[in-house]
């Protein structure tokens, strides 16, 4: 999980980063954010350029003391609940399939870590999708990208409480979908 | 510490969120209560999940694709710092480009260099000015002064020489311009010119080169 290069630490500050670096070194982090909370490749290849796009564009107003990623994945989450906006909400699927996964692996007994089958993966995005925004971008941001509420706070514009609440909703209605004993 | 007021902090408990008061209380509490532990297994079997998706990997040469994107869209390479406009390098045109990104920077591509530089040139000569109040002054009171100069040339009264007349003079070196009319009746270019006129011919010349403009005014300055 590299999402430490911030332009406040001494390697970058030695010199002025340009745009293309930071691109170079976010872009993989931000598909990968991007394709979790859009549940599909070509939108996360979209979302991800429209975002780098937004960011060259209003740079002049990025805070160099916090951490780039966390601005880029900023735009990230409030661009893809513009999309959605958008697009209407049409999404929430029927996880009946998910019902299967009564039986998911504990993998608190496995410590060595275990990569998840493609086919649990499936399931685990469709319940990402089947979220609301709010509380999708608050646990992607938490489970996936290993943020503090307090990052997650500072990059949704909300209170650390309201945070708290989406990740807590949010992991509640995944455990619903996914069937999780 | 009850059982909802446990449920709504187990996310925050797992994350570790929490204060160590508050930690130890839930704690303390789900050694003891049966549901209560079993929600928390299962939002950590949903948290260790999520943290085990493979990381999503944009297709490949994606990274390069976009810089070259941005490169084509006219953004030129150049350090930049954070809080200021940021510049790419690289110039290889891509085939795939957001057609929006296109359609709003495409055609400023080809002077964009030039208004950049421009720009940057004029913020070089602003920035060596040290701005105090005596060098605003002493600023405003060279641009006021170039400004009067500027419309005294504009308006300085004509001289002779760019003189428009509205009736047909003659033009003798050293003399005063002579109206036609005063002359003869003839019209302009006749020749020879008038007795009256050949007169004042100098020695030996029968007729001179002369000049008809139009007179604007009765009166013409002396064209000397």
């Amino acid at each position: 999980m590299n999402r430490t290069l911030t332009l406040t630490q001494p390697a970058a500050r030695s010199r002025p980063a340009t745009f293309e670096e930071l691109v170079e070194t976010h872009y993989r982090q931000a598909y990968n954010i991007a394709y979790r909370m859009s549940g599909s490749a070509t939108d996360a290849e979209d979302l991800t350029q429209e975002a780098l796009i937004r960011a060259y564009q209003s740079f002049d107003r990025y805070q160099p003391e916090l951490p780039f990623a966390n601005w880029l994945y900023r735009i990230i989450a409030n661009l893809h609940v513009d999309e959605l906006r958008r697009r209407g909400r049409a999404r929430v699927e029927s996880m009946d399939a998910c019902a299967a996964l009564a039986d998911i692996p504990d993998y608190s007994a496995d410590p060595a870590g275990r990569v998840l089958s493609r086919e649990l993966e499936g399931y685990l995005q469709q319940a990402l999708d089947a979220l609301s925004p709010n509380f999708r971008t608050a646990v992607v941001l938490c489970d996936i990208e290993g943020l503090s509420y307090e990052e997650i706070a500072e990059m949704m514009r909300c209170s650390i409480g309201t945070v708290r609440s989406r990740v807590h909703r949010g992991r509640k209605q995944m455990r619903r979908l996914l069937g999780v004993a | 510490m009850n059982c909802g007021r446990v449920s709504n902090q187990l996310s925050a408990y797992i994350d570790r969120e929490l204060t160590g008061t508050e930690m130890l209380q839930i704690r303390s509490h789900l050694s003891d209560c049966d549901p209560c532990r079993a929600e928390h297994e299962a939002l950590c079997r949903v948290k260790m999940m999520l943290g085990r998706l493979r990381t999503a990997e944009p297709p490949p040469d994606s990274v390069a694709q976009t810089v070259r994107r941005f490169a084509l869209c006219g953004v030129w390479p150049s350090p930049t710092t954070p809080g200021k406009k940021p510049i790419l390098r690289g110039s290889d045109p891509s085939p795939r480009l957001p057609q929006a990104l296109a359609g709003q920077r495409a055609p400023l591509a080809l002077i964009r260099p030039g208004v950049i530089g421009a720009q940057r040139a004029v913020r070089r000569l602003l920035g060596l000015i040290p701005w105090q109040p005596l060098t605003v002054g002493l600023t405003t009171a060279a641009l006021a002064a170039a400004l009067i100069c500027t419309s005294v040339v504009l308006h300085r009264p004509r001289h002779a020489d760019t003189l428009v007349a509205t009736k047909p003079v003659l033009v003798v070196q050293g003399q005063d311009p002579l109206n036609l009319q005063q002359l003869s009746d003839g019209a302009p270019g006749d020749s020879p010119p008038h007795d009256a006129f050949r007169d004042r011919l100098p020695d030996g010349q029968t007729s001179l080169p002369w000049v008809a403009v139009s007179l604007q005014g009765e009166t013409s300055r002396p064209f000397r």
